[in-house]
């Protein structure tokens, strides 16, 4: 897996640089809680290529906000919906309640609690 | 005699369902329900705690179910077959009206397909009333059994029955009125306990009327009539297991390509040859 | 007066394997909007991944995710748990593990098959289908011990060795199968009523599958090349006669055809396996603790399967991530409702092959 590092405020303009959907499978987005803060991560896999899975990740506060890349990828919204659940993080215009209802448990996945 | 098969129609259409479900379960290498499944069905019905939407759409049922019950009165005393068809339409249209007097979305779907496939068959029984008095010189069905067998002179009508068999039993590939994968039924959903009793049993009926029009056709045969019947009966259960559903729009354009067609070259054939 | 009608299709639906909810937005019977909820059946797999569970016992627990899928969950985290820990795995336990995921796919497709003719109507085909599918299950039965959701894999190597007597009864089983499959072959594409269910019906373009990232069957019936098994070389894909299955129709009638084409070409790869396992151990001895990260990729036969592991040399991993071929595909499959007949609905749905207990985990 090939890592490269971005963050809050470049994220868009990375992501759109990289993705073209005719080159790139993008696979999900992925979240890992560090103890003290959070790494996002962006997964994608060239089509029929043997290459290694490319990763952008970013790193960030529980309490900050990041943007979300559905207006590049219009199908990153179940990925990020799933780590907004799961880790209680806060994406722009991804609501909660993809796979957690009201009354369930809030954030499972996050360290801290 | 016409007492008898009248009052008793709705048990024998059961029992004709019950047969029906054995033979399709064996065509399909299954082993099926038990022969008198369908009578164990109507008693559990009974059993079932009713619920009620509203009043309207409950006496539309019942009103549905007494229209095809006349209808099917009428044909076994030997009546005017265009009231016979025409009741029948009605007991058709209180369905219709039951199914668009409730909010659900699939009883409203339902009905709309049930009024589709409406204008799809009801012209060609029409037709098919009218090619039976172009043979037999009335309408009266008594006249129409002491006649000599119709098919021999009409056997294109023969055929568009024949097609409009699987849509009125709700058979594939003329099944998108009911469709359960689609609409969990359609109009009847909204029925349950002993009101859905009553939708069911008019089911049933409704087999016993449509053999009754294949029956038809055998005029005062007898042995003729039982072989029509008995052959386009395992024919539907054939077809049924032999197609998947097609869509509501084309059921009406295959239809009307079809049957109606054959009804009117039919008329044509008894009018000039 | 409202223009449209709501129709809700689901959570529970007779059309329906497993709860997922649809609402439809319907002018007549034509859809113009779509909105799906798919977290009826969340479980919380990965927390118990990390937080009940040891490394070692996770194999079985992911199996659980869903029972179709068994074999693809666990053999995707074993995959990539084997990249960060020290373990070798034999050949001759790849190609065992191939042969399972190759029959896998064989019985998915078969069941998708059956549930896409029984949800256009056609219920004699559905029995025909589902009781052909019992010579595989007998199969899988006869090399793991069970019919579903079995615990063929394990962390350095597979369970259970196959014997002389199984190879001969998969042969003969495979060979019963094919004239069986060829049959239903012929029925999906020359039957009337069928034709017009399928043909040109839920159909999406290669340019909106890679917009929206479809996977497996959905993409390759719209002619977008994408497939783990050429994209990877863990497993020796090409040795066997693996060939990429393509169609460029992207309706129902592309997705049956990609589907019976890959059985088909599954039924030969086996035979070829079996022909040239190699000799060797089944399973190795495991040491150490998980520690980094790791990925891993499966085509199973909904699509790409992805695990992603994070260890921290512990026994317990920090982070298992799962990701499903359906959770990817709901995006394509919302578009492709757009605009088609609500009559039409299930047998779409049914030919997406959704696996709702795999999305929501």
């Amino acid at each position: 897996m090939k890592k490269i590092e971005t963050n809050s405020e470049n994220l868009k303009d990375d992501i759109s640089a990289f993705y073209d959907y005719k080159i790139w499978h993008y696979i999900t987005v992925n979240g890992v809680d560090l103890g003290d803060k959070m790494e996002i991560q962006y997964l994608f896999k060239k089509y029929g290529n043997k290459e290694e899975v490319v990763c952008y990740f970013l790193t960030m506060d529980y309490e900050k906000e990041i943007p979300s890349i559905v207006s590049i990828i219009p199908s990153a919204y179940l990925g990020e919906g799933e780590v907004v659940d799961m880790f209680g993080v806060k994406i722009k215009e991804i609501p909660k309640g993809l796979l957690l209802e009201e009354d369930s448990c809030q954030a499972p996945l996050r360290k801290a609690q | 005699m016409s007492w008898f098969l009248a009052l008793f129609a709705p048990v024998f259409g059961t029992l004709v369902s019950g047969i029906d479900r054995v033979v399709r379960a064996r065509m399909q290498r299954r082993l099926g329900p038990p022969l008198m499944q369908p009578f164990y069905d109507m008693f559990k019905l009974l059993d079932k705690r009713p619920m009620m939407v509203h009043k309207l759409h409950i006496v539309l049922g019942v009103m549905h179910f007494m229209a095809l019950w006349a209808s099917i009165a009428l044909f076994m005393f030997g009546g005017h077959l265009l009231y016979i068809i025409f009741t029948h339409l009605l007991s058709v249209i209180f369905l219709i009206l039951a199914g668009y007097s409730v909010r659900s979305p699939y009883s409203h779907l339902g009905a709309n397909r049930e009024l589709l496939a409406l204008f799809a068959y009801e012209p060609i029984l029409i037709l098919m009333a009218v090619g039976f008095y172009l043979t037999c010189g009335s309408f009266e069905v008594s006249v129409i059994t002491s006649n000599s067998p119709a098919i021999v002179s009409m056997p294109l009508m023969f055929i568009a029955l024949l097609i409009l068999l699987p849509l009125k039993l709700k058979k594939s590939p003329f099944d998108a009125p009911e469709a359960h994968q689609e609409l969990c039924g359609g109009v009847e959903i909204e029925y349950s306990g002993f009101f859905y009793e009553v939708i069911y049993v008019s089911k049933m009926t409704e087999i016993i009327f449509v053999y009754a029009l294949v029956f038809l056709f055998a005029g005062q045969n007898i042995l003729l009539g039982i072989i029509l019947v008995t052959g386009s009966f395992f024919l539907v259960n054939a077809v049924d297991n032999a197609t998947g559903r097609i869509r509501i729009d084309h059921l009406v354009k295959k239809v009307y390509a079809t049957a109606f067609v054959l009804a009117l070259l039919a008329l044509g054939w008894i009018s000039y040859v | 007066m409202k223009k449209t009608i709501n129709i809700p299709y689901g959570s529970q639906h007779i059309a329906l394997l497993e709860p997922v909810r649809f609402q439809f937005e319907t002018q007549n019977e034509k859809i113009v909007g779509v909105k799906a909820d798919i977290g009826y059946v969340h479980r919380g797999i990965e927390k118990a991944c990390t937080s009940t569970f040891e490394y070692k016992q996770i194999p079985s627990v992911v199996a659980r995710v869903c029972g179709l899928c068994a074999i693809t969950h666990s053999l995707t985290y074993v995959m990539a748990v084997e990249q960060i820990i020290d373990v070798n795995v034999s050949e001759k336990a790849k190609y065992l593990r191939m042969l399972m995921v190759e029959l896998d796919r064989i019985h998915s497709h078969m069941l998708c098959l059956s549930h896409t003719a029984e949800n256009a109507g056609y219920e004699a085909l559905f029995m025909q289908i589902m009781a052909d599918r019992e010579i595989i299950m007998d199969i899988q039965e006869a090399i793991s011990g069970n019919r579903v959701q079995f615990d063929f894999v394990c962390i350095g190597g597979v369970n259970r060795d196959i014997t002389d007597e199984i190879v001969k009864f998969i042969i003969k089983s495979l060979n019963e199968l094919q004239p069986k499959i060829e049959d239903i072959f012929d029925m999906f594409e020359n039957n009337w009523s069928l034709s017009l269910k399928y043909k040109g019906i839920g159909a999406i373009t290669k340019e909106n599958a890679s917009i929206y990232n479809a996977l497996g069957p959905l993409a390759r019936a719209a002619g977008l090349e994408t497939d783990v098994r050429a994209e990877s070389d863990y497993y020796p894909y090409e040795k066997i006669g693996y060939k990429m299955i393509l169609e460029q129709t992207g309706d129902i009638y592309g997705r049956n055809r990609v589907r019976l084409r890959e059985i088909l070409s599954s039924i030969d790869m086996i035979k070829n396996i079996l022909c040239d396992i190699p000799e060797g151990n089944i399973i190795e001895k495991v040491k150490g603790k998980p520690n980094g990260e790791s990925v891993a990729r499966l085509e199973a036969p909904r699509g790409e399967i992805f695990y992603y592991l994070k260890g921290v040399k512990q026994a317990m991993l920090d982070r298992v991530r799962t990701k499903t071929p359906t959770f990817s595909g709901i995006p394509a499959m919302v578009e492709i409702f757009k605009g088609q007949e609500y009559g039409d609905v299930p047998a779409i749905l049914a030919s997406f092959d959704p696996c709702m207990s795999c999305t929501a985990k």
